[in-house]
């Protein structure tokens, strides 16, 4: 059993973590549930765009003439990345006012016909915006770093929680839930209960949710490590004086990586490739292998194939945390299990700080009596209840 | 509920744990997998929901109860 100090120091653990963390863990609980079901509301406003029925088996269009077309219809732009939407025969071109520019235009297109699709902009409309707020609260990196350090909060409260359930549930069986006698001992009860069963998807939601607000530094990791290496033998060449078929890097890539599919492509010279590569990120099949990328490099000149590589396992990580967080890859029941979960975390999240409003006057050894005696008042109402 | 015994943490933890270990079960197994068997991924992702479910019928206690099992 642990002594009173030990109790103590983890109680006060669990109150700090908490309450810094408690307003904008209720900010991403709340934001965070329709975005659970951000393609289903899309679709239904008409925001996603749909391709033309198009048979199986009907050939791709040519990606050179869909990124010239959305060159063309932005002058003084330059292209910055192709990519592919998982399901559906769609295609997206990302211009920008340099290559580097993270404000860029995205151009939709039919990947069959190579038509364009008059779609809304992704980065417009309520789903964005609550995306946004979710992501970092619209102030970019600092933003999501500042979001990213109230989860690290978030996993800390969780398990001083847990140390804190011991002493409380030394003489209650799981699951008590004790009504009638007060309002504060029902939501004790309660936030022990909810708190307790949830404990292990809050924990891989929240941790993968701190992994996602490192993406940025993990991509600068990524670029200063494997992909300097594998463009080692470039280094000091100029940059391609023309560049070569898009269309074929492609194909050299998928040729590449057989069984795979292409994601997204980056142009020579933005933050994804080096200055001589089309970088064409490939993706496998399953819910797993469908999150993990794996950049074939093909040089912007000659076409010819660098090299193909399994990203290092800070990427992995990444790539992996991103369907644990989101509960997107075991269909609709799965989605609708995660806004349960995530409606009894802002229960647990509520409960929390109902119940330290309504003790904020009493003295840190009352409260640790109140949880070593599992929520029961001192002596006098401990008393009634033994007799 | 008896107020005079004191469970051991290995007690008080047995159930929380199962369920954790059921949920991260469910959670690892829907990504290997795809099609019919996310049913199961979903029963162990679910288990939590179901284990409150089952404490609000059937744990729920009130005063007056406790005050006839008293008298008993």
């Amino acid at each position: 059993m642990m002594s009173r100090k030990t109790v103590k120091a983890w109680y006060l653990v669990h109150k700090w973590t908490s309450l810094i963390c408690t307003l904008f863990l209720l900010l991403l609980c709340i934001t965070g549930l329709p975005l659970i079901f951000y393609e289903e509301i899309e679709t239904a406003l008409g925001r996603h765009p749909e391709a033309a029925a198009a048979a199986p088996g009907t050939p791709l269009a040519n990606l050179d003439r869909i990124a010239a077309d959305a060159l063309s219809r932005r002058p003084g732009e330059v292209l910055q990345y192709v990519s592919f939407e998982d399901h559906d025969p769609i295609v997206y071109v990302t211009t920008g006012k340099s290559l580097g520019a993270v404000d860029g235009h995205i151009a939709t297109y039919d990947a069959h016909t190579g038509a364009k699709i008059d779609a809304p902009p992704l980065t417009e409309g309520v789903m964005y915006f609550i995306f946004r707020l979710h992501y970092d609260m619209f102030a970019g990196l600092p933003g999501a770093l500042f979001l990213g350090l109230m989860g690290g909060l978030f996993v800390v409260a969780i398990v001083s929680g847990v140390v804190v359930y011991a002493p409380f549930m030394r003489r209650l069986p799981f699951g008590s839930v004790r009504e009638g006698r007060s309002t504060r001992l029902k939501w004790l009860d309660l936030h022990n209960l909810l708190g307790v069963t949830t404990l292990a998807w809050a924990l891989v939601v929240g941790g993968t949710g701190l992994i996602n607000t490192l993406a940025t530094p993990i991509l600068y990791l990524w670029q200063a490590g494997q992909l300097a290496e594998m463009t080692a033998p470039y280094k000091g060449k100029p940059p391609p004086v023309r560049l070569d078929s898009l269309d074929r890097a492609v194909a050299t890539a998928r040729a590449a990586a057989p069984g795979m599919t292409p994601s997204i492509v980056a142009y020579p010279g933005t933050p994804f490739s080096s200055r001589n590569h089309y970088a064409v990120f490939m993706h496998g099949e399953t819910p797993l292998t469908s999150r993990i990328l794996k950049p074939a490099l093909v040089d912007a000149e000659t076409g010819a194939l660098t090299g193909i590589r399994n990203m290092p396992w800070y990427a992995v990580a990444l790539f992996i945390s991103q369907p644990l967080h989101f509960g997107d890859y075991g269909g609709m029941p799965m989605k609708i299990l995660w806004a349960l979960l995530d409606i009894v975390t802002i229960v647990v999240l509520c409960s929390g700080l109902y119940l330290w409003l309504g003790r904020r006057r009493s003295s840190v050894e009352t409260r640790l009596t109140e949880l070593e005696r599992g929520g029961l008042e001192p002596a006098p109402a401990l008393r009634e209840a033994a007799e | 509920m008896s107020r005079q015994t004191v469970r051991p943490g290995r007690e008080i933890f047995f159930i929380p744990t199962l369920l954790g270990l059921v949920s991260l079960a469910g959670l690892i197994f829907a990504l290997v997998v795809d099609g019919p068997g996310d049913a199961l991924a979903w029963l162990g992702i679910g288990a939590p929901l179901a284990a409150i479910v089952w404490a609000w019928f059937a744990r729920r206690t009130w005063p007056a109860e406790r005050a006839r099992k008293a008298a008993d």
